[in-house]
Protein backbone atom coordinates (compact mmCIF):
# COMPACT_ATOMS: atom_id res chain seq x y z
CA UNK A 1 0.00 0.00 0.00
CA UNK A 2 1.96 3.38 -1.35
CA UNK A 3 1.45 6.57 0.88
CA UNK A 4 -0.95 8.63 0.09
CA UNK A 5 1.20 11.54 -1.76
CA UNK A 6 2.11 9.19 -4.24
CA UNK A 7 -1.16 9.27 -6.11
CA UNK A 8 -2.90 12.69 -4.84
CA UNK A 9 -0.78 14.71 -7.32
CA UNK A 10 -2.34 12.48 -10.59
CA UNK A 11 -5.31 10.46 -9.26
CA UNK A 12 -5.82 10.07 -13.47
CA UNK A 13 -2.34 7.21 -13.15
CA UNK A 14 -3.52 3.95 -12.06
CA UNK A 15 -1.10 2.57 -9.60
CA UNK A 16 -1.30 -1.10 -8.86
CA UNK A 17 -3.22 -2.16 -6.32
CA UNK A 18 -4.92 1.16 -6.25
CA UNK A 19 -8.86 0.50 -6.35
CA UNK A 20 -11.09 3.23 -8.00
CA UNK A 21 -12.67 3.91 -4.84
CA UNK A 22 -9.43 4.49 -3.12
CA UNK A 23 -8.41 7.35 -5.86
CA UNK A 24 -12.07 8.30 -4.64
CA UNK A 25 -11.48 8.76 -1.45
CA UNK A 26 -8.64 10.91 -1.93
CA UNK A 27 -10.43 12.91 -4.48
CA UNK A 28 -13.28 13.03 -1.92
CA UNK A 29 -10.90 14.25 1.14
CA UNK A 30 -9.37 16.93 -1.13
CA UNK A 31 -12.73 18.01 -2.75
CA UNK A 32 -14.32 18.31 1.12
CA UNK A 33 -11.51 20.53 2.41
CA UNK A 34 -11.89 22.57 -0.76
CA UNK A 35 -15.20 23.39 0.31
CA UNK A 36 -14.74 24.11 3.34
CA UNK A 37 -12.15 26.30 2.49
CA UNK A 38 -14.64 27.96 -0.13
CA UNK A 39 -17.33 28.20 2.50
CA UNK A 40 -15.41 29.78 5.11
CA UNK A 41 -14.09 32.29 2.59
CA UNK A 42 -17.33 32.70 1.11
CA UNK A 43 -18.62 33.50 4.47
CA UNK A 44 -15.59 35.59 5.13
CA UNK A 45 -16.10 37.63 2.47
CA UNK A 46 -19.78 38.62 2.80
CA UNK A 47 -18.78 38.97 6.86
CA UNK A 48 -16.62 41.47 6.14
CA UNK A 49 -18.30 43.16 3.28
CA UNK A 50 -21.17 43.27 6.18
CA UNK A 51 -18.49 44.96 8.58
CA UNK A 52 -17.22 47.65 6.59
CA UNK A 53 -17.44 51.33 7.78
CA UNK A 54 -20.85 53.08 6.31
CA UNK A 55 -20.15 56.10 3.84
CA UNK A 56 -22.71 58.47 3.22
CA UNK A 57 -21.97 59.90 0.06
CA UNK A 58 -18.90 61.93 1.10
CA UNK A 59 -18.27 61.64 4.67
CA UNK A 60 -18.73 58.81 7.49
CA UNK A 61 -22.83 58.53 7.93
CA UNK A 62 -24.18 55.69 9.72
CA UNK A 63 -26.85 55.71 7.59
CA UNK A 64 -24.96 54.94 4.53
CA UNK A 65 -23.88 52.53 2.54
CA UNK A 66 -20.73 49.96 3.66
CA UNK A 67 -17.97 52.13 1.72
CA UNK A 68 -17.32 49.09 -0.63
CA UNK A 69 -20.93 49.21 -2.06
CA UNK A 70 -20.38 53.05 -2.49
CA UNK A 71 -16.89 52.35 -4.02
CA UNK A 72 -19.12 49.89 -6.67
CA UNK A 73 -21.87 52.88 -6.74
CA UNK A 74 -19.22 55.11 -8.33
CA UNK A 75 -18.05 52.53 -10.67
CA UNK A 76 -21.23 51.77 -11.68
CA UNK A 77 -22.03 55.27 -12.75
CA UNK A 78 -18.91 56.11 -14.55
CA UNK A 79 -18.86 52.67 -16.65
CA UNK A 80 -22.75 53.96 -17.49
CA UNK A 81 -21.99 58.18 -17.42
CA UNK A 82 -19.18 56.95 -20.72
CA UNK A 83 -22.46 56.03 -22.42
CA UNK A 84 -24.36 58.87 -21.37
CA UNK A 85 -25.12 61.24 -23.82
CA UNK A 86 -27.53 64.53 -23.78
CA UNK A 87 -28.87 63.58 -27.25
CA UNK A 88 -30.46 60.32 -25.63
CA UNK A 89 -33.65 61.57 -24.68
CA UNK A 90 -36.11 59.92 -21.85
CA UNK A 91 -39.03 58.54 -23.99
CA UNK A 92 -42.24 60.76 -24.21
CA UNK A 93 -45.69 60.25 -24.78
CA UNK A 94 -49.17 61.26 -26.02
CA UNK A 95 -51.24 62.96 -23.62
CA UNK A 96 -53.34 59.74 -23.20
CA UNK A 97 -50.58 57.99 -21.40
CA UNK A 98 -50.71 59.89 -18.42
CA UNK A 99 -51.52 58.33 -14.84
CA UNK A 100 -52.84 59.50 -11.95
CA UNK A 101 -49.91 61.18 -10.01
CA UNK A 102 -49.05 59.75 -6.98
CA UNK A 103 -47.52 62.13 -3.83
CA UNK A 104 -44.92 60.18 -2.40
CA UNK A 105 -42.24 62.99 0.17
CA UNK A 106 -42.70 65.63 2.28
CA UNK A 107 -39.60 66.34 3.52
CA UNK A 108 -39.39 70.13 3.09
CA UNK A 109 -42.63 70.67 2.40
CA UNK A 110 -43.61 70.04 5.87
CA UNK A 111 -45.20 73.46 6.67
CA UNK A 112 -48.30 73.40 4.29
CA UNK A 113 -49.15 69.73 4.86
CA UNK A 114 -51.89 70.18 7.58
CA UNK A 115 -51.60 66.45 9.31
CA UNK A 116 -49.08 64.71 8.96
CA UNK A 117 -50.66 61.45 10.03
CA UNK A 118 -52.49 61.51 6.19
CA UNK A 119 -49.02 62.14 4.46
CA UNK A 120 -47.20 59.01 5.77
CA UNK A 121 -49.82 56.70 5.17
CA UNK A 122 -49.46 57.40 1.25
CA UNK A 123 -45.79 57.26 2.03
CA UNK A 124 -43.51 54.01 1.47
CA UNK A 125 -41.40 52.31 4.17
CA UNK A 126 -37.99 53.97 3.30
CA UNK A 127 -38.81 57.52 2.80
CA UNK A 128 -40.62 57.68 6.32
CA UNK A 129 -38.19 55.44 7.69
CA UNK A 130 -35.23 58.13 6.42
CA UNK A 131 -37.81 60.65 7.02
CA UNK A 132 -37.68 59.78 10.69
CA UNK A 133 -34.14 59.35 11.35
CA UNK A 134 -33.12 62.47 9.39
CA UNK A 135 -33.72 66.21 11.34
CA UNK A 136 -30.01 64.51 13.53
CA UNK A 137 -28.11 64.49 10.35
CA UNK A 138 -29.50 67.60 8.65
CA UNK A 139 -28.89 70.00 11.29
CA UNK A 140 -25.28 69.47 11.02
CA UNK A 141 -25.20 69.16 6.98
CA UNK A 142 -27.54 72.45 7.04
CA UNK A 143 -25.32 73.77 9.38
CA UNK A 144 -21.92 73.31 7.18
CA UNK A 145 -23.82 74.30 4.14
CA UNK A 146 -25.82 77.30 5.10
CA UNK A 147 -23.51 78.67 7.22
CA UNK A 148 -22.67 81.70 5.42
CA UNK A 149 -25.65 82.24 3.74
CA UNK A 150 -27.58 85.68 3.83
CA UNK A 151 -30.99 84.16 4.72
CA UNK A 152 -32.14 80.43 5.33
CA UNK A 153 -33.17 78.60 8.12
CA UNK A 154 -30.13 77.23 9.87
CA UNK A 155 -32.05 77.60 13.09
CA UNK A 156 -34.90 76.09 12.08
CA UNK A 157 -34.11 73.18 10.64
CA UNK A 158 -33.79 71.41 14.18
CA UNK A 159 -37.36 70.85 13.71
CA UNK A 160 -38.67 67.58 12.51
CA UNK A 161 -41.48 67.87 9.44
CA UNK A 162 -44.37 67.00 12.25
CA UNK A 163 -43.32 69.41 15.00
CA UNK A 164 -44.33 72.58 15.20
CA UNK A 165 -43.33 73.92 18.55
CA UNK A 166 -39.91 74.41 16.94
CA UNK A 167 -41.00 76.24 13.61
CA UNK A 168 -42.52 78.86 16.27
CA UNK A 169 -39.28 79.35 17.86
CA UNK A 170 -37.76 80.51 14.01
CA UNK A 171 -37.53 83.75 12.81
CA UNK A 172 -38.62 82.95 9.39
CA UNK A 173 -42.21 83.53 8.79
CA UNK A 174 -42.71 81.56 5.80
CA UNK A 175 -41.82 78.29 8.04
CA UNK A 176 -45.07 78.48 9.44
CA UNK A 177 -47.35 78.60 6.66
CA UNK A 178 -45.75 78.41 3.20
CA UNK A 179 -47.07 80.74 0.63
CA UNK A 180 -45.93 80.25 -2.89
CA UNK A 181 -47.22 83.61 -3.64
CA UNK A 182 -44.07 85.51 -1.42
CA UNK A 183 -42.16 82.79 -2.96
CA UNK A 184 -38.85 83.83 -4.60
CA UNK A 185 -35.84 81.90 -5.69
CA UNK A 186 -32.59 82.50 -4.46
CA UNK A 187 -29.63 82.24 -6.70
CA UNK A 188 -25.92 81.49 -5.46
CA UNK A 189 -22.52 81.58 -7.31
CA UNK A 190 -24.24 83.77 -10.48
CA UNK A 191 -22.19 85.62 -12.22
CA UNK A 192 -24.50 88.97 -11.91
CA UNK A 193 -24.34 90.07 -8.26
CA UNK A 194 -26.71 92.18 -8.65
CA UNK A 195 -29.01 89.66 -9.19
CA UNK A 196 -29.92 87.71 -5.82
CA UNK A 197 -33.34 85.85 -6.14
CA UNK A 198 -35.89 85.86 -9.25
CA UNK A 199 -39.37 85.79 -9.21
CA UNK A 200 -41.66 82.94 -10.52
CA UNK A 201 -42.33 85.28 -13.92
CA UNK A 202 -38.39 85.33 -14.64
CA UNK A 203 -39.04 81.71 -15.13
CA UNK A 204 -42.07 82.13 -16.93
CA UNK A 205 -40.34 84.38 -19.69
CA UNK A 206 -38.21 81.78 -20.05
CA UNK A 207 -38.82 79.73 -23.30
CA UNK A 208 -41.38 77.23 -22.11
CA UNK A 209 -41.08 73.53 -22.59
CA UNK A 210 -44.03 70.59 -22.37
CA UNK A 211 -43.54 66.97 -22.61
CA UNK A 212 -45.04 64.09 -20.97
CA UNK A 213 -42.42 61.16 -19.51
CA UNK A 214 -42.49 58.78 -17.06
CA UNK A 215 -41.80 59.83 -13.52
CA UNK A 216 -39.72 56.71 -12.01
CA UNK A 217 -39.19 56.51 -8.41
CA UNK A 218 -36.01 54.96 -6.72
CA UNK A 219 -38.95 52.77 -4.89
CA UNK A 220 -40.08 51.01 -8.16
CA UNK A 221 -42.74 52.50 -8.94
CA UNK A 222 -43.56 55.06 -12.26
CA UNK A 223 -46.18 57.06 -13.18
CA UNK A 224 -46.61 59.28 -16.51
CA UNK A 225 -47.18 62.79 -16.33
CA UNK A 226 -46.79 65.91 -18.49
CA UNK A 227 -44.20 68.53 -17.28
CA UNK A 228 -43.58 72.23 -18.47
CA UNK A 229 -41.58 74.64 -17.83
CA UNK A 230 -37.89 76.29 -18.58
CA UNK A 231 -35.41 74.12 -19.25
CA UNK A 232 -32.49 74.56 -16.48
CA UNK A 233 -29.65 75.10 -19.50
CA UNK A 234 -31.63 77.84 -21.04
CA UNK A 235 -31.91 79.21 -17.45
CA UNK A 236 -28.44 78.76 -17.19
CA UNK A 237 -27.29 80.62 -20.16
CA UNK A 238 -29.55 83.69 -18.59
CA UNK A 239 -28.18 83.50 -15.25
CA UNK A 240 -25.10 81.69 -15.77
CA UNK A 241 -22.49 81.00 -13.40
CA UNK A 242 -19.88 83.00 -11.88
CA UNK A 243 -16.85 80.42 -12.64
CA UNK A 244 -17.27 76.98 -14.77
CA UNK A 245 -19.52 75.16 -12.52
CA UNK A 246 -19.78 71.32 -12.12
CA UNK A 247 -22.97 71.36 -9.99
CA UNK A 248 -25.93 72.64 -9.94
CA UNK A 249 -27.64 72.17 -6.03
CA UNK A 250 -31.09 73.07 -5.10
CA UNK A 251 -32.80 73.32 -1.81
CA UNK A 252 -36.27 73.85 -0.19
CA UNK A 253 -36.75 77.47 1.03
CA UNK A 254 -35.98 75.28 4.82
CA UNK A 255 -33.14 73.74 3.71
CA UNK A 256 -34.05 70.31 4.97
CA UNK A 257 -34.13 68.51 1.39
CA UNK A 258 -31.49 69.07 -0.80
CA UNK A 259 -29.67 67.44 -3.95
CA UNK A 260 -27.49 68.30 -6.51
CA UNK A 261 -26.48 67.31 -10.19
CA UNK A 262 -23.91 67.22 -12.62
CA UNK A 263 -23.23 69.44 -15.53
CA UNK A 264 -23.81 67.53 -17.92
CA UNK A 265 -27.19 66.61 -16.15
CA UNK A 266 -27.95 69.71 -16.25
CA UNK A 267 -27.26 70.55 -19.72
CA UNK A 268 -29.47 67.85 -20.69
CA UNK A 269 -32.58 69.21 -22.31
CA UNK A 270 -35.40 67.23 -20.69
CA UNK A 271 -33.97 68.89 -17.48
CA UNK A 272 -37.32 71.59 -16.38
CA UNK A 273 -37.44 73.94 -14.09
CA UNK A 274 -41.19 72.91 -13.95
CA UNK A 275 -44.15 74.74 -13.18
CA UNK A 276 -47.17 72.98 -14.58
CA UNK A 277 -47.82 69.41 -14.16
CA UNK A 278 -50.77 68.06 -16.30
CA UNK A 279 -51.62 71.03 -17.98
CA UNK A 280 -52.48 72.91 -14.75
CA UNK A 281 -49.74 75.04 -12.29
CA UNK A 282 -48.40 72.80 -9.65
CA UNK A 283 -50.29 72.20 -6.77
CA UNK A 284 -47.98 72.82 -2.68
CA UNK A 285 -47.70 68.90 -2.88
CA UNK A 286 -46.00 68.57 -6.08
CA UNK A 287 -43.83 70.79 -5.33
CA UNK A 288 -45.20 74.62 -5.96
CA UNK A 289 -44.33 77.00 -7.31
CA UNK A 290 -41.07 75.70 -9.37
CA UNK A 291 -39.67 72.11 -9.00
CA UNK A 292 -36.79 70.12 -10.70
CA UNK A 293 -37.89 67.55 -13.57
CA UNK A 294 -34.78 65.51 -14.43
CA UNK A 295 -36.67 62.27 -16.38
CA UNK A 296 -33.42 60.45 -16.71
CA UNK A 297 -32.74 60.65 -13.02
CA UNK A 298 -35.10 58.72 -10.60
CA UNK A 299 -37.62 60.98 -8.36
CA UNK A 300 -35.67 61.43 -5.68
CA UNK A 301 -33.23 64.02 -7.38
CA UNK A 302 -36.96 65.89 -8.57
CA UNK A 303 -36.70 68.42 -6.05
CA UNK A 304 -39.99 70.29 -5.01
CA UNK A 305 -40.26 73.37 -4.06
CA UNK A 306 -37.16 74.89 -5.07
CA UNK A 307 -36.01 77.69 -2.39
CA UNK A 308 -32.12 78.45 -3.63
CA UNK A 309 -30.58 77.16 -6.36
CA UNK A 310 -26.38 77.30 -6.22
CA UNK A 311 -23.99 76.34 -8.96
CA UNK A 312 -20.78 75.19 -7.31
CA UNK A 313 -17.92 73.73 -8.53
CA UNK A 314 -17.27 71.09 -5.62
CA UNK A 315 -19.89 68.17 -5.28
CA UNK A 316 -22.57 69.68 -2.85
CA UNK A 317 -24.52 67.63 -0.65
CA UNK A 318 -27.26 65.71 -1.90
CA UNK A 319 -29.94 64.41 0.96
CA UNK A 320 -30.51 60.61 -0.16
CA UNK A 321 -26.52 59.90 -1.06
CA UNK A 322 -25.56 60.85 2.11
CA UNK A 323 -28.08 58.70 3.45
CA UNK A 324 -26.47 55.66 1.78
CA UNK A 325 -27.76 55.98 -2.17
CA UNK A 326 -26.63 56.41 -5.49
CA UNK A 327 -25.38 60.05 -6.08
CA UNK A 328 -25.25 59.91 -9.70
CA UNK A 329 -29.32 57.76 -9.27
CA UNK A 330 -29.32 58.19 -13.10
CA UNK A 331 -32.03 56.10 -15.21
CA UNK B 1 -15.19 -3.78 -10.88
CA UNK B 2 -15.70 -0.13 -10.43
CA UNK B 3 -13.29 3.04 -12.61
CA UNK B 4 -13.18 6.04 -11.81
CA UNK B 5 -14.98 8.23 -14.71
CA UNK B 6 -14.56 11.83 -15.56
CA UNK B 7 -17.72 13.76 -15.39
CA UNK B 8 -17.61 17.72 -14.73
CA UNK B 9 -14.75 19.33 -15.77
CA UNK B 10 -13.18 22.44 -13.40
CA UNK B 11 -13.90 24.91 -14.65
CA UNK B 12 -17.75 24.27 -14.51
CA UNK B 13 -17.71 23.15 -11.52
CA UNK B 14 -16.35 26.69 -10.19
CA UNK B 15 -18.87 28.47 -12.64
CA UNK B 16 -21.13 26.11 -10.98
CA UNK B 17 -20.53 27.23 -7.10
CA UNK B 18 -19.30 30.66 -7.43
CA UNK B 19 -22.72 31.06 -9.12
CA UNK B 20 -24.41 30.04 -6.20
CA UNK B 21 -23.25 32.88 -3.75
CA UNK B 22 -23.66 35.30 -6.47
CA UNK B 23 -27.04 34.18 -7.21
CA UNK B 24 -28.38 33.77 -3.49
CA UNK B 25 -26.71 37.67 -3.05
CA UNK B 26 -28.52 38.86 -5.85
CA UNK B 27 -31.93 37.25 -4.91
CA UNK B 28 -31.45 38.49 -1.43
CA UNK B 29 -30.86 42.25 -2.31
CA UNK B 30 -33.14 42.42 -4.79
CA UNK B 31 -35.81 41.42 -2.70
CA UNK B 32 -35.02 44.45 -0.33
CA UNK B 33 -35.92 46.67 -3.57
CA UNK B 34 -38.63 44.53 -4.19
CA UNK B 35 -40.02 44.97 -0.52
CA UNK B 36 -39.68 48.92 -1.17
CA UNK B 37 -42.81 48.45 -3.96
CA UNK B 38 -43.51 44.62 -3.42
CA UNK B 39 -46.44 45.44 -5.76
CA UNK B 40 -46.74 41.77 -7.48
CA UNK B 41 -48.77 40.31 -4.47
CA UNK B 42 -46.02 37.60 -3.74
CA UNK B 43 -45.63 36.64 -0.25
CA UNK B 44 -41.89 37.65 0.90
CA UNK B 45 -40.90 36.73 4.47
CA UNK B 46 -40.37 39.66 6.51
CA UNK B 47 -39.59 40.65 10.03
CA UNK B 48 -41.05 43.81 11.19
CA UNK B 49 -43.07 46.50 10.31
CA UNK B 50 -45.53 45.87 7.62
CA UNK B 51 -46.20 48.36 6.06
CA UNK B 52 -48.85 46.92 3.21
CA UNK B 53 -52.51 46.09 2.55
CA UNK B 54 -52.76 43.13 4.68
CA UNK B 55 -54.14 41.53 1.08
CA UNK B 56 -51.33 42.03 -0.27
CA UNK B 57 -49.26 39.41 1.90
CA UNK B 58 -49.21 36.95 4.67
CA UNK B 59 -49.70 38.77 7.74
CA UNK B 60 -50.55 36.65 11.49
CA UNK B 61 -53.42 38.13 13.14
CA UNK B 62 -51.61 40.66 14.83
CA UNK B 63 -50.97 42.19 11.46
CA UNK B 64 -47.19 41.23 11.08
CA UNK B 65 -45.97 39.36 8.41
CA UNK B 66 -45.21 35.94 9.05
CA UNK B 67 -42.09 34.92 9.18
CA UNK B 68 -41.38 31.51 7.45
CA UNK B 69 -37.43 31.36 9.28
CA UNK B 70 -39.24 32.33 12.78
CA UNK B 71 -38.09 29.00 14.14
CA UNK B 72 -34.66 28.86 13.54
CA UNK B 73 -34.32 32.89 14.08
CA UNK B 74 -33.44 32.72 18.15
CA UNK B 75 -30.71 30.38 18.35
CA UNK B 76 -29.13 31.73 15.02
CA UNK B 77 -29.28 35.20 15.19
CA UNK B 78 -27.35 35.67 18.77
CA UNK B 79 -30.06 37.50 21.40
CA UNK B 80 -27.08 40.47 21.78
CA UNK B 81 -27.03 41.42 18.11
CA UNK B 82 -31.12 42.00 18.03
CA UNK B 83 -31.55 45.63 19.83
CA UNK B 84 -33.75 48.36 19.00
CA UNK B 85 -32.91 50.76 16.86
CA UNK B 86 -31.99 53.71 18.71
CA UNK B 87 -33.03 55.94 15.63
CA UNK B 88 -36.08 54.49 14.17
CA UNK B 89 -39.22 52.47 15.37
CA UNK B 90 -39.28 49.29 17.67
CA UNK B 91 -40.24 47.19 15.65
CA UNK B 92 -37.28 46.17 14.04
CA UNK B 93 -33.98 45.41 14.56
CA UNK B 94 -30.70 46.69 14.45
CA UNK B 95 -28.38 46.24 12.90
CA UNK B 96 -31.28 44.56 10.30
CA UNK B 97 -30.55 40.76 10.09
CA UNK B 98 -30.76 38.80 7.06
CA UNK B 99 -34.01 38.31 6.52
CA UNK B 100 -35.41 41.26 7.78
CA UNK B 101 -36.34 42.52 4.28
CA UNK B 102 -38.38 45.76 4.78
CA UNK B 103 -36.75 49.23 4.58
CA UNK B 104 -33.55 48.40 3.12
CA UNK B 105 -33.58 49.60 0.46
CA UNK B 106 -30.35 51.43 -0.43
CA UNK B 107 -28.49 48.30 1.51
CA UNK B 108 -30.45 46.30 -1.83
CA UNK B 109 -29.19 48.38 -4.52
CA UNK B 110 -25.91 48.86 -2.71
CA UNK B 111 -25.35 44.95 -2.98
CA UNK B 112 -27.21 44.26 -6.23
CA UNK B 113 -25.02 46.89 -7.64
CA UNK B 114 -22.07 45.44 -6.46
CA UNK B 115 -22.28 41.73 -7.11
CA UNK B 116 -24.28 42.22 -10.86
CA UNK B 117 -20.61 42.28 -12.10
CA UNK B 118 -19.65 38.76 -10.62
CA UNK B 119 -22.69 37.40 -11.27
CA UNK B 120 -22.79 38.67 -14.98
CA UNK B 121 -19.43 37.91 -15.40
CA UNK B 122 -19.42 34.65 -13.89
CA UNK B 123 -22.30 33.51 -16.14
CA UNK B 124 -20.57 34.94 -19.50
CA UNK B 125 -17.24 33.00 -18.80
CA UNK B 126 -19.45 29.92 -18.21
CA UNK B 127 -21.70 30.71 -21.68
CA UNK B 128 -18.16 31.44 -23.17
CA UNK B 129 -16.78 28.23 -21.97
CA UNK B 130 -19.57 25.76 -22.70
CA UNK B 131 -19.02 26.95 -26.18
CA UNK B 132 -15.13 26.99 -26.67
CA UNK B 133 -15.24 23.30 -24.88
CA UNK B 134 -17.95 21.62 -26.75
CA UNK B 135 -19.61 20.90 -23.46
CA UNK B 136 -22.57 22.57 -25.33
CA UNK B 137 -23.32 19.47 -27.29
CA UNK B 138 -23.73 18.08 -24.25
CA UNK B 139 -26.17 20.67 -22.83
CA UNK B 140 -28.17 21.58 -25.43
CA UNK B 141 -31.23 19.33 -26.44
CA UNK B 142 -30.83 17.62 -29.39
CA UNK B 143 -33.25 15.67 -31.47
CA UNK B 144 -35.59 13.44 -29.15
CA UNK B 145 -34.51 15.63 -26.32
CA UNK B 146 -38.26 16.35 -25.25
CA UNK B 147 -39.37 12.44 -25.29
CA UNK B 148 -36.34 11.78 -23.03
CA UNK B 149 -37.25 14.72 -20.56
CA UNK B 150 -40.64 13.29 -20.44
CA UNK B 151 -39.55 9.58 -19.53
CA UNK B 152 -37.32 11.13 -17.45
CA UNK B 153 -40.21 12.92 -15.60
CA UNK B 154 -42.11 9.14 -15.38
CA UNK B 155 -38.96 7.89 -13.82
CA UNK B 156 -38.75 10.41 -11.15
CA UNK B 157 -42.35 10.16 -10.20
CA UNK B 158 -41.76 6.64 -9.89
CA UNK B 159 -44.60 5.79 -13.49
CA UNK B 160 -41.89 4.08 -15.01
CA UNK B 161 -39.35 1.42 -13.89
CA UNK B 162 -36.47 1.89 -16.39
CA UNK B 163 -34.82 5.67 -16.43
CA UNK B 164 -34.33 6.91 -20.22
CA UNK B 165 -30.99 6.17 -21.74
CA UNK B 166 -28.58 9.20 -21.25
CA UNK B 167 -24.74 10.10 -21.95
CA UNK B 168 -23.93 13.22 -19.33
CA UNK B 169 -27.32 14.82 -19.19
CA UNK B 170 -30.88 13.41 -19.55
CA UNK B 171 -33.17 15.16 -21.58
CA UNK B 172 -35.22 16.97 -18.59
CA UNK B 173 -31.56 18.65 -17.39
CA UNK B 174 -30.60 19.15 -21.45
CA UNK B 175 -33.27 21.26 -21.23
CA UNK B 176 -33.89 22.86 -17.90
CA UNK B 177 -30.05 24.05 -17.76
CA UNK B 178 -30.15 25.09 -21.29
CA UNK B 179 -33.19 27.35 -20.13
CA UNK B 180 -31.31 28.81 -17.27
CA UNK B 181 -29.02 29.82 -19.09
CA UNK B 182 -31.70 32.22 -21.29
CA UNK B 183 -33.03 32.77 -17.60
CA UNK B 184 -29.70 34.52 -16.73
CA UNK B 185 -29.29 35.99 -19.80
CA UNK B 186 -32.85 37.71 -19.59
CA UNK B 187 -31.98 38.55 -16.06
CA UNK B 188 -29.09 40.25 -17.40
CA UNK B 189 -31.04 42.25 -19.70
CA UNK B 190 -33.93 43.28 -18.03
CA UNK B 191 -32.23 44.12 -15.32
CA UNK B 192 -30.12 47.00 -17.46
CA UNK B 193 -33.43 47.81 -18.99
CA UNK B 194 -34.73 49.07 -15.35
CA UNK B 195 -30.98 50.05 -14.08
CA UNK B 196 -30.78 52.25 -17.45
CA UNK B 197 -33.87 53.00 -19.22
CA UNK B 198 -32.55 55.75 -20.67
CA UNK B 199 -29.23 54.93 -21.98
CA UNK B 200 -30.42 51.23 -22.82
CA UNK B 201 -33.70 52.58 -23.84
CA UNK B 202 -34.45 50.32 -26.80
CA UNK B 203 -33.75 47.49 -24.69
CA UNK B 204 -36.42 48.97 -22.01
CA UNK B 205 -38.74 49.35 -24.86
CA UNK B 206 -37.92 45.63 -26.55
CA UNK B 207 -39.33 44.83 -22.77
CA UNK B 208 -42.38 45.99 -22.89
CA UNK B 209 -41.79 49.29 -20.46
CA UNK B 210 -39.77 49.54 -17.99
CA UNK B 211 -42.82 48.44 -15.81
CA UNK B 212 -42.78 45.29 -17.78
CA UNK B 213 -39.40 44.57 -17.61
CA UNK B 214 -39.31 45.43 -13.74
CA UNK B 215 -41.99 42.50 -13.64
CA UNK B 216 -40.22 40.06 -16.02
CA UNK B 217 -37.13 40.57 -13.94
CA UNK B 218 -39.11 39.44 -10.53
CA UNK B 219 -40.48 36.91 -12.30
CA UNK B 220 -37.12 35.37 -13.76
CA UNK B 221 -35.90 35.76 -9.91
CA UNK B 222 -39.11 33.31 -9.17
CA UNK B 223 -38.36 30.95 -11.48
CA UNK B 224 -34.59 30.44 -10.16
CA UNK B 225 -36.28 29.71 -6.65
CA UNK B 226 -38.48 27.06 -8.87
CA UNK B 227 -35.44 25.78 -10.52
CA UNK B 228 -33.39 26.10 -7.19
CA UNK B 229 -36.04 23.99 -5.22
CA UNK B 230 -36.11 20.82 -8.02
CA UNK B 231 -32.90 21.39 -8.81
CA UNK B 232 -31.98 20.23 -4.11
CA UNK B 233 -34.75 17.76 -4.63
CA UNK B 234 -33.24 15.68 -7.39
CA UNK B 235 -29.76 16.16 -6.33
CA UNK B 236 -30.67 14.63 -2.72
CA UNK B 237 -32.75 12.07 -4.90
CA UNK B 238 -29.95 10.63 -7.07
CA UNK B 239 -27.64 10.62 -4.48
CA UNK B 240 -24.20 11.09 -3.00
CA UNK B 241 -22.11 9.40 -6.05
CA UNK B 242 -23.90 12.56 -8.59
CA UNK B 243 -23.27 14.63 -5.39
CA UNK B 244 -19.82 13.75 -5.30
CA UNK B 245 -19.20 14.21 -9.10
CA UNK B 246 -19.64 18.34 -9.19
CA UNK B 247 -17.18 18.88 -6.68
CA UNK B 248 -14.39 15.85 -7.32
CA UNK B 249 -15.63 16.09 -10.90
CA UNK B 250 -15.35 12.95 -11.22
CA UNK B 251 -18.02 9.56 -10.77
CA UNK B 252 -17.73 6.05 -9.68
CA UNK B 253 -19.20 3.97 -12.16
CA UNK B 254 -19.51 0.36 -12.46
CA UNK B 255 -17.69 -1.12 -15.16
CA UNK B 256 -19.92 -2.87 -17.57
CA UNK B 257 -19.52 -4.34 -20.98
CA UNK B 258 -22.29 -1.62 -22.23
CA UNK B 259 -20.12 1.11 -20.80
CA UNK B 260 -16.88 0.63 -22.75
CA UNK B 261 -19.24 0.86 -25.76
CA UNK B 262 -19.60 4.69 -25.41
CA UNK B 263 -23.10 5.00 -24.23
CA UNK B 264 -22.68 5.40 -20.70
CA UNK B 265 -25.27 5.11 -18.54
CA UNK B 266 -25.10 7.13 -15.62
CA UNK B 267 -27.79 9.00 -13.60
CA UNK B 268 -27.36 12.52 -12.87
CA UNK B 269 -28.94 15.68 -11.43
Amino acid sequence: MPEEGDFTKSPEVPLVEVSAEQRMKVLSRRGILWSAVSIVGTYGFFHWLHKQKPLGYKTDNEDGIDWPFRAALVVDDKVTSTLYSPRWLSPTYDDSAITEARVNGDVGLSDDSSDDSADSSDTPPPTDDKKSKKPSTSTIDQADTSGASSDDSSSSDSSDSSDSSDSSDSSDSSDTAFDPKKWSLILEGHSNPKIKTLKIEDIKALPKHEFVTEFKCIEGWSYFMKWAGARLSDFMAKYPPAMKADYVAMETPDGLYYVSIDMPAAMHPQTLLAHEMNGKPLTLEHGAPLRLIIPHKYGVKNLKRIGKLTYSNRPPEDYWAEQGYDYYAGL
Amino acid sequence: MKRLQKKHPLAIRWFHWLNFPLLAVMIWSGLLIYWANPVYGVPVPAVGRVNLPPEKILVDKKGNGIDLFAPVAPGWVPKALITTNPNNDKDHTYPPVLYDLTQRLAEGMGWHFFFMWFFTINGLLYVLYTVFSGEWKLLLPGKGALKNAWLTILHDMYLRKESPPQIKYNGAQQITYSLIIFMGVGSVLTGLAIYRPTQAGWLTWLFGGYGAARFIHFWLMMGYVGFFTIHILQVIKTGWNNFRGMITGHELVTETPASDSGMEVATNA
